[in-house]
């Protein structure tokens, strides 16, 4: 078996997020093989530096099985914003699969889901906006709803984030990838 | 030969009387704006930071927020600003109701989720912030994003004490943010 090694953007975060908040980014991968065998690997936290590029190594799924060679459809899915999918990923064995996803901008994951439903809809923009009563609210760390609705990680609840979950609602239910 | 001679006189005086028309159609329509708006170098504030360019106009009995681009088209998708103006004294009350954010190009598509006036007898403090959904607006020329109607009574004296855009906005959210983080004051 490989180590897998998957580096990616996720929209509107440019910098480490902060303190107390980094330590409850659940990051969720699959990994769907050609031959129809799923790999879910659950509530990773990938190291983020400090340009905002997300880091998750793995080598085995949630259930402790290894991930074997092959060619696969990777998704992945970030708090507060919708599930991408990387098709067609070869993944070898013995070696580093080093799969870097963050030079592109539009692989960046998109912003804006703040309940994690996989979608954008008005709820999440009325979420958004609940917490948005001043120019710059400091996020409460004990309310994983305030956490999701700061969508770029800066630790306070502004405009940036009221826009960032604007930004990708173009219909009433904007789906992530599945 | 006679009508050769008519038009050696004809054409260069057609040409002289468009011309001084034209001047004085100008002249005309520079003193009207001046007339009208009274606007002074003294009362207009401007800030350029990065690729915007924020200025603070009083006019008569209104004072106008704008922001344009410098040098390239941006795409305005939200806003955030507080500024407080000030008196010696005897400022009466300004409410919401004198506030318009109309001038807004596409104004039914934004939403204004922060939009006080606050006053007391020395001035007021206007916060406002406001966002678009869908297509940002392509900002290629000045666009007053709000205009206060100051009431009669207001005195002479009014001056901006401060503007602050929100710190950090990220006003032009795209692919790569534009950050642009100034504070001014006077």
């Amino acid at each position: 078996m490989g180590k897998i090694t998957l580096l990616f953007r996720q929209q509107g975060i440019t910098t480490s997020p902060t303190s107390g908040i980094a330590e409850q980014l659940n990051t969720y991968i699959t990994l769907k093989s050609n031959e129809g065998v799923t790999y879910k690997i659950e509530g990773i936290k990938p190291a983020v530096g400090s340009s905002g590029i997300w880091t998750a190594s793995f080598s085995q799924d949630s259930q402790g099985r290894f991930i074997p060679a092959g060619t696969y459809d990777i998704l992945i899915k970030g708090v507060s914003h919708l599930q991408k999918k990387f098709t067609s990923i070869q993944i070898s064995n013995n070696q580093q699969n080093k799969i870097d996803k963050s030079t592109n901008t539009k692989d960046e994951l998109k912003a804006g889901d703040t309940n994690n439903d996989n979608s954008i809809t008005i709820e999440d923009i009325s979420t958004v906006l609940k917490f948005y009563t001043d120019f710059k609210v400091p996020v409460n760390k004990n309310d994983l709803t305030m956490i999701q609705s700061d969508i770029n990680k800066d630790g306070f609840i502004t405009i940036d984030d009221v826009a960032l979950v604007a930004l990708n609602w173009s219909d009433f239910v904007v789906k992530g990838d599945e | 030969m006679k009508n050769k001679r008519y038009l050696e006189i004809f054409i260069p005086g057609i040409l002289v009387i468009g011309l001084a028309s034209i001047i004085i159609t100008q002249t005309l329509k520079i003193k009207n704006t001046a007339t009208t708006n009274r606007v002074t170098k003294e009362n207009i504030q401007e800030e350029k930071g990065g690729n915007i360019s924020l200025k603070v106009i009083k006019e008569n009995s209104r004072v106008i927020v704008q922001v344009a681009p410098v040098g390239k088209t941006i795409n305005l998708r939200a806003f955030a600003l507080k500024m407080s103006m000030e008196t010696k004294g005897g400022m009466p009350k300004v409410g919401t109701q004198d506030l318009t954010t109309r001038e807004i190009p596409n104004h039914t598509s934004w939403s204004f989720p922060i939009k006080k006036l606050e006053t007391n007898n020395v001035g007021f403090t206007l916060s406002l912030s406001g966002f678009t959904v869908g297509d940002p607006l392509s900002l290629d020329k000045p666009v007053s994003l709000v205009i206060i109607n100051l009431p009669s009574g207001t005195p002479e004296d009014l001056s901006i004490k401060s503007v602050m855009v929100d710190n950090d906005s990220t006003r032009f959210i795209g692919n790569s943010s534009e950050i642009i983080p100034y504070q001014l004051g006077w």
